[in-house]
């Protein structure tokens, strides 16, 4: 037999490849046009099925929007600020203990952002915890704050938004080891050497930056429990009062094109900030810090018990007793569980339809795509429920009993997928190109490959993106205030209704509830995994 | 099972408008044997076994991958050592070689995968680690271990000592050729290191301009090379300016100043192999004087001056040579002298 009849054995892995680069696009795509197609939906003109417009109202606020920019531009740079010390510290340094310090350092992001200004009002707010305890003092220093909250809105949401600074700017310090940390150690002067190292995550703090002003603009929970009339409150406003769906879409067009363009520019910021390498590399050497170590944790102690315990402290107290507590959650039990399920199977969605799109744009470096795939992320979630709100209304008229919780199932997962997809998406870009070639040369299929290599590389991401969409589930409060079925009201809602209408010691019992239900568990699994210095 | 490698008419561009790194490559590599692909880099060395394996299509022609008894069609299995190991990050040394034998079950993977890891001396203790706690000789031995573990039809390596030290590098090198040698296998190794490829391959191919230029024994191809650029990619040259020769600094055998045609050389000067240059004891024409004598590993590294000209040449032994010297150039082997 002539070796020549037989088959071309050759050239098969590229064009394996391809097909399979199809066949992901495809469901890629799928997915997101099946996510966001209701906000596409939205501004379609109105057809008989849409709701009617109560009242006219006046035209877009445009001072409102540019004082909201000039709020949390600021509350942007705090946060990178405080998210580039807090990674210098974790990443650069010895620090004993850096996995714990940075798994407490996450609470404020994966704390509901209700719950985290009420309790920061709790704490240092008119009659809070601080005043009660040094009076004169705080007298004093409130004498300087502003009758609109701006400047405790722009610190409270720099608070929240400066851990997902520190994850960002955390992976480009981690960076810097390719930079050539070394030699800059030997040769530049310090002030030089924090010039260099600036200049080398430039990229990272412009990322940070735009991911805060992005989800800083959309954010609800804490302007509405700050009572400060920013941008968001503008448009809630119209939907709540007005019952002015179409009039609210039409005034959250300005600010959807200012998060999602901002959102869209952090694909630019990040372009080719990965930097994988197949070869066994040694773990990083990090500055020692000696004896300095106990200034640092002191820091970072302090700066985490004001951020953190205190307010977690004044929440406690307002609660008045253990006994009240527990019957605030008893009385809550169904809330809780519809809560919890609705959460999970969001999280579950999210983390999917993330796997599903983040593998495959992960597989390039195209700013236009990477910038499609983060656009969603400025997308406020008082506009993602209205526009769900609006389309499953148009589709299911009278239907919603039959979906019952499925369409803010939907909603919520659409929320946290931008999350899950963009960690996805930095997962598969730390893949070495070699691995999947040793992986694919070695013969078993896809399933294994898949179950074995590049599963196991993605999976601290994809268990950090389940965790943000389960923690903004938990805490959400735009979507399920829209799209709630009768009976299935979550927890946040409740604690939505008694922070307006009901006695102080059950919103605090809520908020307590809310935050041992989001937090608690991620800090526990996060603690136990070690797992957040690896997501940096 | 050994196969047959049969490159045919092999040409790949990466874009349209970007010149061809493979120019229609004609080759083959028959069944069993170990051939060096040598070559400056961005030859096209890495590409063309890229191609081989099936990491890369190319742009036209093909290869043919066929068993050695022309009766097993089955697409052959191929183990690669990557240049920068591309061991899997998440797996310990055992799991990385489990994992190639995936289709086995499980107490027999355990086996084989025990078996290859002390066929390549990974010692037992470093089986459970992972690939950043491995020291480099250790990863080496697992990325081979990881490309034999199935049993390969062909081997192809891609500067796999690259990132050595001299020492280790000679360490690997003996095992790789022990283990290859056991199991016959078809070997392409990729190195710009000519005497790895030559202490370690049955032939050597010089890969120049996206073309083989040269294939033969690794004797062949160190003293036979057609060309200047050739030469240098397969082993030292000394420079030798001609007007060395012309005044009578340096001479050929039998005192001719006039180099042999097939000399390799250049306008301005000759140039010959280290171990063409002799040192003739002391006589009329000593003009080179000792300028320093160093050891070279188990030779004698030598700097000679003559007025402003200065060379280096390396000798078996220092012993014996006086403070000046004569150098004469013995002619190349020809080709009938050559070991086949």
């Amino acid at each position: 037999m002539d070796p020549r009849a037989l088959p071309p054995i050759n050239r098969s892995g590229a064009a394996r490849r391809f097909r399979g680069a199809t066949a992901g696009s495809l469901a890629a795509i799928l997915v997101t046009a099946l996510l966001l197609a209701p906000l596409a939906w939205a501004w379609m003109p109105e057809g008989s099925a849409g709701p009617a417009r109560v009242t006219v109202l006046p035209g877009i606020p445009w001072k409102t929007l540019a004082v909201s920019l000039a709020v949390t531009a600021t509350a942007g740079a705090l946060a990178v600020i405080i998210g580039a010390a807090l990674a210098a510290a974790l990443v650069l340094t010895d620090l004993p203990g850096r996995a714990f310090w940075a798994t407490v350092a996450l609470v404020p992001f994966v704390c509901p952002a209700t719950v985290w200004a009420l309790g920061q009002a709790y704490c240092y707010g008119s009659g809070g915890l601080m005043e009660r305890c040094w009076p004169a003092a705080w007298h004093g220093l409130r004498a300087f704050s502003d009758p609109r909250h701006y400047i405790a809105t722009c610190l409270v949401l720099a608070g929240v938004h400066a851990p997902l600074a520190m994850l960002i700017i955390g992976r480009g310090l981690g960076r810097l080891q390719h930079a050539g940390l070394e030699a800059a150690a030997l040769f530049l002067t310090p002030w030089a050497r924090v010039r260099w190292a600036a200049g080398a995550i430039r990229q990272e703090v412009a990322a940070a930056f735009l991911l805060v002003l992005a989800l800083g603009l959309g954010n609800f929970g804490v302007p509405h429990v700050l009572q400060c009339p920013l941008y968001s409150n503008e448009i809630y406003l119209r939907v709540a009062n007005y019952l002015d769906h179409a009039g609210a879409m039409q005034a959250a067009l300005p600010l959807l094109a200012v998060t999602v363009a901002a959102a869209a520019a952090i694909a630019w910021a990040e372009r080719k900030t990965a930097y994988v390498q197949a070869h066994p590399a040694p773990p990083p050497a990090r500055v020692r810090l000696g004896r300095k170590a106990w200034l640092v944790g002191g820091l970072l102690t302090a700066y985490l018990a004001g951020t953190s315990l205190l307010p977690t402290a004044a929440i406690i107290g307002e609660c008045r007793s253990p006994g009240s507590f527990l019957k605030v959650v008893s009385d809550a039990a169904e809330e809780t569980e519809n809560t919890l399920w609705i959460a999970l199977a969001a999280s579950l969605v999210a983390c999917l339809a993330g796997v599903v799109v983040g593998s495959w744009v992960g597989r390039s470096w195209r700013v236009g795509l990477d910038a499609v795939t983060m656009a969603p992320l400025g997308v406020p979630a008082l506009i993602l429920g209205l526009a769900y709100l609006r389309f499953f209304n148009a589709w299911l008229p009278a239907g919603w009993a039959l979906v019952g919780s499925g369409p803010l199932v939907l909603a919520m997962a659409a929320r946290g997928w931008p999350f899950t997809t963009r960690l996805i998406v930095a997962a598969r870009r730390r893949i070495a190109p070699e691995w999947q070639e040793a992986a694919e040369l070695a013969g078993p299929g896809s399933v294994a490959r898949w179950r074995r290599i590049d599963g196991p590389m993605i999976l601290d991401h994809a268990v950090a993106g389940a965790v943000v969409a389960f923690v903004l589930a938990v805490g959400d409060v735009e979507i399920s205030h829209l799209l709630s079925s009768p009976g299935s009201g979550t927890l946040a809602m409740r604690l939505f209704t008694f922070l307006h209408f009901g006695p102080t010691h059950v919103a605090a019992g809520l908020s307590l509830l809310l935050l041992a239900l989001a937090a608690a568990p991620v800090i526990v699994y996060f603690l136990l995994t070690d797992r957040c210095l690896r997501i940096i | 099972m050994a196969y047959r490698i049969e490159c045919i008419d092999v040409s790949k561009r990466f874009c349209e408008d970007a010149p061809p790194v493979l120019k229609e490559i004609n080759w083959t590599v028959e069944p069993g044997r170990v051939v060096g692909l040598v070559g400056a880099s961005g030859a096209g060395k890495t590409t063309l076994l890229r191609i081989i394996a099936g990491l890369e299509c190319c742009s036209g022609g093909r290869v043919v991958l066929s068993p050695q008894d022309s009766v097993d069609a089955r697409r052959p299995t191929i183990g690669m050592v990557f240049q920068n190991l591309a061991l899997w990050p998440h797996l310990t040394a055992r799991r990385q070689v489990e994992y190639v034998l995936g289709g086995l079950p499980r107490r027999q993977r355990r086996e084989r995968a025990a078996t290859v890891l002390k066929e390549t001396r990974l010692l037992p203790a470093a089986w459970d680690r992972r690939p950043a706690e491995l020291s480099g000789g250790e990863a080496q031995r697992l990325a081979l271990a990881r490309a034999l573990a199935a049993g390969p039809g062909i081997l192809l390596l891609d500067e796999p000592l690259a990132q050595l030290d001299a020492p280790l590098r000679g360490e690997m090198l003996d095992l790789v050729t022990e283990v290859i040698d056991a199991r016959g296998v078809t070997t392409v190794l990729v190195t710009h290191h000519a005497a790895e490829a030559m202490m370690l391959g049955d032939r050597i191919a010089v890969v120049q301009d996206g073309r083989i230029e040269m294939e033969g024994a690794a004797e062949e191809v160190f003293w036979q090379a057609p060309s200047l650029q050739i030469a240098r990619l397969t082993g030292p040259l000394v420079r030798l300016p001609r007007s060395y020769f012309a005044e009578k600094l340096v001479a050929f055998n039998q005192g001719s100043a006039a180099p042999a045609a097939r000399e390799w050389a250049d306008d301005e000067c000759i140039y010959v192999r280290p171990q063409q240059l002799r040192l003739v004891g002391p006589g009329e024409h000593n003009q080179w004087k000792v300028a320093d004598c160093r050891p070279d590993g188990a030779d004698w590294r030598l700097a000679l001056t003559c007025g402003s000209h200065r060379i280096a040449i390396v000798v078996p032994q220092a012993a014996g040579i006086g403070q000046s010297v004569a150098i004469e150039v013995k002619s190349r082997p020809s080709p009938d002298r050559l070991l086949r």
